[in-house]
């Protein structure tokens, strides 16, 4: 894990420490910016989001510099940023690794996801803004996938008290369970899940006949001890 | 007017403006190998789409005006506009342009996509 970087902008060398949770989600907020800058091609606001990417990250650093530094200079140090505040071991959180399919909701707005961190975890476990704030990306991101895939097992559980999850199919003529849907990222499963080894299934006609030869050295162990 | 010691890196601002002009252009450029090919592929595409854009490109690298680039480009050759180009894109590195462009998402290639 990096936990500084150094950059350098007009001849002068900053360095910069990881973030807690309350500039990364900061910093989510000026890529978010970033994204909707580019989407419009709005000059004025993509500059922006990156100066405030940089300046939330490495609050040292003055608009002024950024402004008048070179913008290979800027991009150099905002890769440098994005690096260091990158959540170490993501691929372990399968809520991160697969994307979400939803769509966007009607009251959403840049920066919400901010206020969703806060809340969820405000509610789940009742802790202050500043507290919630101190907290490394990382741990927020795994107790958010705590409290996400406890609200699903219990809707799982209400659902299945419901008639709706007993659909009547007109050709058994019987009801039959339909479980509450799950979110990719809770079927796809994450490290565990993919970590573990399937078995192919290779259908007959692909396998080898007769007597299967090895190049020398190169048998397997099995045949070997045999 | 224009010499090689005029040009000057861009700023972070003049740099999102040339990724955006350059955009356009990106799938052409992304497949050369030099920047000479470069060039060329960005004139003869920008002579056929928009011309205006290689005008741009120089006033941004030079920190002129649109006018001031005009005028003094009217007296220049063919050659004379190779030798601005090769300066600016050499100051202001054209496969980092491209790329910037694809990171910001205006245009769906980077440089060695077209590979």
């Amino acid at each position: 894990m990096i936990e500084s970087r150094k950059f350098a902008l007009d001849g002068r060398v900053y360095s910069a420490t990881r973030v807690r949770l309350g500039q990364f989600l900061l910093l989510q907020e000026a890529r978010e910016s970033l994204f909707y800058a580019a989407v419009r091609w709005d000059t004025g606001a993509m500059a922006d989001a990156i100066f405030a990417f940089i300046r939330c990250a490495c609050p040292e650093v003055e608009a002024a510099v950024l402004e008048i530094a070179s913008w290979s200079d800027v991009m150099a140090a905002f890769y440098a940023m994005d690096e260091l505040n990158d959540i170490p071991d993501s691929d372990r959180f399968s809520m991160l690794s697969i994307p979400s399919q939803g769509k966007t909701p009607a009251w959403s707005y840049i920066g919400r996801v901010r206020y969703l961190w806060l809340h969820m975890l405000a509610s789940a476990y009742g802790w202050t803004k500043a507290s919630i704030e101190a907290l490394w990306p990382e741990d927020a991101v795994a107790l958010i996938q705590e409290i996400i895939a406890e609200e699903q097992i219990d809707r799982e559980f209400l659902h299945s008290l419901s008639e709706i999850a007993y659909p009547y199919d007109q050709a058994t003529k019987k009801s039959r369970y339909e479980p509450l849907k799950r979110p990719a990222w809770m079927v796809m499963g994450g490290q565990m899940e993919k970590a573990r080894t399937r078995a192919t299934r290779i259908h007959k006609v692909m396998l080898p006949k007769g007597k299967v030869v090895y190049p020398k050295g190169q048998e397997p162990d099995w045949l070997v001890q045999d | 007017m224009f010499k090689i010691d005029d040009v000057k890196p861009m700023t972070m601002r003049e740099a999102i403006e040339a990724a955006k002009i350059i955009a356009p252009y990106a799938p052409e450029l992304a497949g050369t190998k030099v920047l000479g090919e470069a060039i060329h592929v960005l004139l003869s595409s920008a002579s056929k789409q928009n011309a205006v854009d290689i005008l741009r490109l120089v006033a941004l690298g030079y920190h002129e005006s649109l006018e001031v680039v005009g005028d003094s480009l009217r007296k220049k050759s063919g050659a004379d506009l190779v030798a601005l180009l090769g300066d600016i894109f050499i100051r202001n590195s054209l496969v980092d342009l491209i790329n910037l462009s694809a990171y910001l998402g205006l245009s769906d290639m980077r440089w060695n996509d077209g590979r």
